[in-house]
């Protein structure tokens, strides 16, 4: 038998190795291990080529789109529920107020409406803003695309501008002013 | 719910080269000779396999001094049910296959 450690099957092999994730390092110690076996050199070569193509583009966990696909799926639902939550407790004092004040009217479907509004509001706001704080704690910059930078930014304020007009105008009503609307 | 997709049928080959003596342990050159299969297709196959809880795998131990341990390979207990589930429909389909094929002796002389 040709000596396995230097002849070039193994060394192709040896080299494509070290492009597999640490998770798959295991595999390609299994495939080096077997190739050590084989002594023809046409065999120990489609062997070797075949491999290396496995430890170059290796199978992903669960399959490529399965793995993007969930963890598509998870972020948008840890990001919406996260949404959610924060905005639900930032509207949260505003109905309390107004049955303190107002004696029980948040019966109103009006009221409703507006408490609503105020959450939907809340919740777009959080959600725009949670992509631009992973970039930032990812280490990324931020100046990476200006464009979608200035147009999150934007909508921010529009966001952040609406929502105060809201409460600075439904404020009275909230703590129970007579002849509010 | 999750969906579970059959196996094609390279993994299907490789489930029933295992399943042939689900207690021993495999090489991987030696399931690729037995099924046809190259190493570029074996390997992702058995890489899935052992990903989803079907095979199990572990290295050889007390070697020679010299010889690199080989990996090694057979069916989990789940590994074996999936082989046997999707042999029942492929033998039920020789055996129909069979009948069918069986010579017309009626009105024959």
């Amino acid at each position: 038998m040709k000596n396995a450690g230097t002849d070039g099957p193994q060394r192709l092999l040896a080299a494509a190795i070290r492009l597999l994730p640490n998770e798959r390092r295991g595999w390609g110690l299994a495939m080096l291990a077997e190739l050590g076996q084989l002594q023809h050199p046409s065999t120990r070569w489609r062997f070797a080529l075949g491999c290396a193509r496995v430890a170059i583009f290796p199978p992903r966990k669960g399959g490529l789109s399965q793995t993007i696909m969930e963890q598509t799926q998870k972020s948008v639902i840890k990001t919406l529920g996260l949404a959610m939550l924060i905005s639900f407790l930032l509207v949260l004092p505003f109905p309390i107020l107004q049955v303190v004040y107002s004696q029980l009217s948040l019966r109103k479907s009006d009221n409703f409406v507006l408490f609503g509004l105020l959450w939907l509001l809340s919740m777009a706001f959080i959600v725009s803003v949670i992509p631009i704080v992973r970039t930032i704690r990812m280490g990324n910059s931020l100046l990476a695309n200006p464009i979608t930078l200035l147009l999150r930014v934007a909508f921010l304020a529009l966001l952040a501008w609406m929502w105060g007009v809201i409460i600075i105008d439904q404020l009275p009503c909230f703590l129970g002013v007579p002849n509010c609307d | 719910m999750k969906r579970i997709r059959p196996p094609s049928t390279q993994t299907a080959a490789v489930l029933f080269a295992l399943a042939d003596d689900p207690t021993a342990w495999r090489y991987g050159y030696e399931l690729s000779q037995q099924t046809g299969l190259k190493a570029g297709s074996m390997y992702p196959i058995l890489i899935r396999l052992a990903d989803r809880g079907l095979l199990e795998t572990a290295w050889e131990s007390g070697l020679p001094a010299g010889r690199p341990p080989r990996h090694l390979y057979r069916l989990t207990g789940q590994g074996i049910k999936l082989a046997a589930e999707l042999a029942a429909p492929a033998q039920r389909s020789v055996k129909h296959r069979r009948i069918r094929l069986r010579p017309r002796t009626d009105g024959v002389s």
